[in-house]
C-alpha cells in the first residue's frame, strides 16, 4: 500500500514537474518536402508562435497545435517579433522583403510593408530585423550569393531608406544583430571566402551611422556559413558573441 | 594565440569597448567528445542565458562503423558566459539507407526562447523517417522540430581561457589637430589607417616602441582608425 502510495505520488510528481515540456516534430504538409522553423515567439496568454516554412503555428504551453495558419506565395518566415506599438509581425520573403502585420488570435494579415529600394530582382533574405524606439526598422538582409549583407535603416511605409552599409566584397557575413537605445552590434564571420579559414568580426555602431569600433576574433573556423549569436549583458556590461 | 575550443560551441565575452575578456567552449557532453558545435542564438533568462544550436557526436552503427551525429543541443549559460548545462535531442538513430549502408539524421536548433513558465524552448530543424525509393529503405527529411527542456546535463565540459590581446597599440594625440601622429605598439608589424568607407589611406611598418607617423597633407578632418592585425583604434582628425 505505502509502495502504490509512493509510486502514485512520484507520478504525480514527476508530471507537474513535466508538466510544460514537450518535443514536437511537425510536418505540416503532410509530405515528405522539407519544412524549416526558423521564427518563435511567447504571446501574453503564454501560447506560441512558430514560424515553419511559410505557416506560422500556434502551440499551447503543453506544445498542442491549437491553430495552423499558411500564408500562400510566401517564404520562409525568418522572424516573428513585435514593433514599438505592439502589434506582432512576421518578417518574410516572397522574392522581395515583406513585414506583415498579423492578428495573433488567428494569424490573419492585416497589413503589409515592403522595406524601400529592393531592385527587381528576387534573391531577398531577411537575416533579422529589429525595431528601434522610435519606431524605424534596422533591417539586415542578403540579396543573392553566400557572402556578405546589407544592414539597413528605414522608417516603415517610406520610399527610401535613412542610411545603409553594403557588406559585399568585404570579406564580412554579417548574421547576429544586436540592437540597444542608441548602438548597434553587428556579429559574422570574417575570412576570404576562398581562404578556407574563417575568423569572428564584432562591428559596433550608432544608430545613426556612426562607427565606434570593430573587433577581429581570432577563431579560424573551416567554414563561413554558420549564424552567430550574439548577445550583451547588463550585469557585466559585455557583449557574448558566439559560434 | 591558442584557443583549444576551436570548432567547438563557444562564447567569447568582450568589454564594452571590444577588448577581448574570456573565451568559454564546451568540449565534451556527458562524456562524449564534442566534434564540433555551434551556438547560434542566445536569449536572457532570470539567472543567465538559454542557448540553442548543435553538437555532433560520434555513435556506432549497427555494423559497429562510428559515424558522426549533429543533434540539436540546448545550452544553459550563466551570468558570466559559461556554459554550465548541455542537452541534445533528436537523435532518431541509424536507418538503413542501402541495403548495405547505414545512415543518421541531422538536427539543428536556430532559434529559442525563455519560456515565461521557465523553461527553454529551442525551435530548428529536426527530422522524419519517410519510405524511400525502390532500393532505399528510408530517408531522413527536415521538419520543423520543437523541444521545450528546462533538463540540462551538467558534466559537459565548459572550459575557460583568459584571453591576452595578441598586439596592443596605443595611439596619441587622439584627437589629432596635426599631421603627425603616435603609435605606440609592443609588437613590431604592418598597420593600416583606414577611413569610415573602409579605403586604406596609410599603409607602412611599425616599429616597437613609439613611432612617429607623418600623416598625407592632402587628408581630411573626420574619423579614420588605425588597424594592426586584428587591434583597431578610432582617431579622430580635426586638424584645427
Amino acid at each position: 500500500m505505502n509502495l502504490k502510495i509512493t509510486v502514485v505520488a512520484f507520478l504525480l510528481f514527476n508530471s507537474i514537474l513535466h508538466a510544460q515540456s514537450f518535443e514536437k516534430t511537425l510536418n505540416t504538409r503532410n509530405t515528405d518536402g522539407q519544412e524549416y522553423a526558423n521564427a518563435g515567439i511567447e504571446l501574453s496568454d503564454g501560447k506560441y508562435l512558430i514560424g515553419i516554412d511559410n505557416r506560422v503555428v500556434c502551440l499551447s504551453q503543453n506544445g498542442d497545435s491549437l491553430w495552423t495558419k499558411i500564408y500562400t506565395g510566401f517564404g520562409n518566415i525568418e522572424k516573428i517579433f513585435r514593433d514599438q506599438n505592439n502589434n506582432l509581425m512576421i518578417a518574410t520573403n516572397i522574392g522581395k522583403m515583406i513585414i506583415v502585420k498579423i492578428n495573433p488570435a488567428n494569424g490573419d494579415t492585416l497589413s503589409s510593408h515592403k522595406p524601400p529600394k529592393q531592385f527587381s530582382n528576387s534573391g531577398y533574405k531577411i537575416i533579422d530585423v529589429n525595431v528601434l524606439p522610435g519606431g524605424d526598422y534596422l533591417l539586415l538582409y542578403r540579396n543573392g550569393g553566400p557572402d556578405g549583407g546589407t544592414l539597413q535603416r528605414y522608417t516603415p511605409g517610406s520610399s527610401n531608406f535613412k542610411w545603409q552599409n553594403d557588406y559585399a566584397g568585404k570579406s564580412f557575413k554579417p548574421t547576429a544583430l544586436l540592437v540597444e537605445d542608441t548602438t548597434i552590434a553587428l556579429g559574422g564571420y570574417y575570412g576570404a571566402i576562398n581562404n578556407y579559414y574563417f575568423d569572428l568580426k564584432i562591428i559596433k555602431l550608432s544608430t545613426n551611422n556612426y562607427p565606434i569600433w570593430e573587433k577581429q576574433l581570432f577563431r579560424r573556423m573551416t567554414y563561413k556559413d554558420g549564424t552567430v549569436g550574439l548577445v550583451k549583458t547588463t550585469k557585466t556590461n559585455t557583449y557574448w558573441p558566439a559560434i | 594565440m591558442n584557443i583549444g575550443g576551436t570548432q567547438a560551441p563557444s562564447i567569447h565575452v568582450i568589454a564594452n569597448n571590444g577588448d577581448s575578456i574570456a573565451f568559454h567552449f564546451a568540449s565534451s557532453f556527458d562524456g562524449t567528445p564534442i566534434n564540433h558545435g555551434n551556438i547560434w542564438k542566445m536569449v536572457a533568462h532570470s539567472n543567465g542565458f538559454y542557448a540553442t544550436g548543435m553538437i555532433s557526436l560520434n555513435a556506432k552503427d549497427p555494423d559497429g562503423t562510428s559515424q558522426a551525429s549533429d543533434r540539436l543541443a540546448v545550452f544553459n549559460i550563466n551570468q558570466s558566459g559559461a556554459i554550465t548545462g548541455i542537452n541534445q535531442f533528436n537523435d532518431i538513430g541509424f536507418f538503413k539507407l542501402t541495403t548495405t549502408q547505414y545512415s543518421i539524421a541531422h538536427a539543428w536548433g536556430v532559434g529559442c526562447l525563455s519560456t515565461s513558465d521557465g523553461y527553454c524552448l529551442a525551435f530548428g530543424i529536426g527530422n522524419q523517417l519517410f519510405p524511400s525509393t525502390p532500393g532505399w529503405l528510408a530517408k531522413s527529411v527536415f521538419k520543423g522540430y520543437m523541444i521545450k527542456t528546462n533538463v540540462f546535463k551538467s558534466n559537459g565540459t565548459s572550459i575557460k581561457q583568459n584571453i591576452l590581446s595578441p598586439i596592443a597599440i596605443q595611439i596619441y594625440p587622439n584627437p589629432l589637430h596635426s599631421n603627425s601622429l603616435n603609435i605606440v605598439t609592443k609588437n613590431a608589424g604592418y598597420f593600416e589607417i583606414i577611413d569610415i568607407s573602409n579605403k586604406v589611406v596609410m599603409n607602412g611598418h611599425l616599429n616597437v616602441g613609439d613611432n612617429q607617423i607623418a600623416l598625407p597633407t592632402q587628408l581630411s578632418a573626420g574619423i579614420y582608425y588605425v588597424k594592426m592585425e586584428s587591434v583597431i583604434q578610432k582617431l579622430v582628425v580635426t586638424f584645427k
